[in-house]
């Protein structure tokens, strides 16, 4: 089993930012760790695959976070996902990492 | 005889009218040098106004966006809690929230990207809204063909030079 790190630092503009990730073959998303730079900041998180599906939506599934996001999840990955940051409070700096188990 | 001295006596009264007539000319073009550009001070005190009319503008918006952002929190955290207490979850108020602040925060960043743009328009003297508007759905249009497997080689170095014109970096 390996472990893959996507580093996160991105500033939010116009309460939003986004990236793309590497293309995956065989993992599964494990852990999202995702923090504003202001502990009242309240922000959503997506991911959007390949096929424009939201296999995470915090804005929809009404688990909108307050300064820090840490959701242990269990989504298998296939293709390139679009990471993003959605309706954040503040234009600032988000830091994070998402934990990625890879299959040998 | 009496004709010669009649032109003469004429000539010189008109030599007279010229000289005096050439002074007064000169008299006047003395005058009008001196005369400030007056275009040019005008428009500086025009731009300088607007400039600070922006500005005061855009302070008094934050402020009053900055304010109403507190009270609704404030408002929606504490009355509703212990208004609705153990009939209304986590998660709903959670929502309710977002669905309160959403409109208040739209118009701020809309706010936000008007002001920019004035910024971006100083630099560029054209629409600088526009770029800002162009770079953020040619980045997403970006996203969306990196997922798709699509080449997108042409579409990252138009953003390329979009954030080097705009001067940051989506």
């Amino acid at each position: 089993m390996l472990i893959y790190v996507i580093e996160i630092s991105n500033t939010a503009s116009g309460g939003t930012w986004s990236f793309n990730t590497s293309k995956f073959n065989n993992a599964i998303l494990k852990q999202i760790i995702l923090s504003s730079a202001s502990n009242d900041t309240t922000f959503d998180f997506r991911m959007t695959d390949d096929h424009n599906n939201y296999p995470i939506d915090t804005s929809v599934d009404g688990s909108s976070a307050t300064g820090k996001m840490n959701k242990e999840v269990n989504i298998p990955l296939k293709g390139i996902y679009t990471i993003a940051c959605l309706n954040s409070s503040a234009d600032e700096l988000f830091t994070g990492r998402l934990m990625i188990q890879e299959e040998n | 005889m009496f004709n010669n001295k009649r032109i003469s006596e004429l000539e010189i009264k008109f030599n007279d009218k010229i000289v005096l007539l050439t002074n007064h000319i000169n008299e006047i073009n003395t005058k009008l040098l001196k005369l400030p550009n007056i275009d040019i001070e005008f428009n500086k005190l025009k731009n300088e106004i607007e400039k600070r009319l922006i500005e005061f503008h855009k302070e008094i918006t934050d402020k009053y966006f900055e304010t109403l952002e507190k009270i609704l929190r404030v408002n929606s955290e504490s009355s509703l809690i212990t208004a609705l207490a153990h009939q209304v979850n986590q998660k709903d108020l959670s929502n309710l929230r977002s669905v309160l602040l959403k409109p208040f925060l739209e118009e701020k960043w809309k706010n936000e990207e008007i002001q920019k743009g004035f910024d971006v328009d100083k630099k560029l003297t054209t629409l600088g809204q526009q770029l800002i508007k162009m770079r953020k759905n040619l980045y997403d249009e970006m996203l969306i063909k990196e997922r798709e497997g699509e080449d997108i080689n042409e579409i990252k170095g138009k953003v390329e030079i979009l954030n080097y014109i705009i001067g940051d970096k989506l």
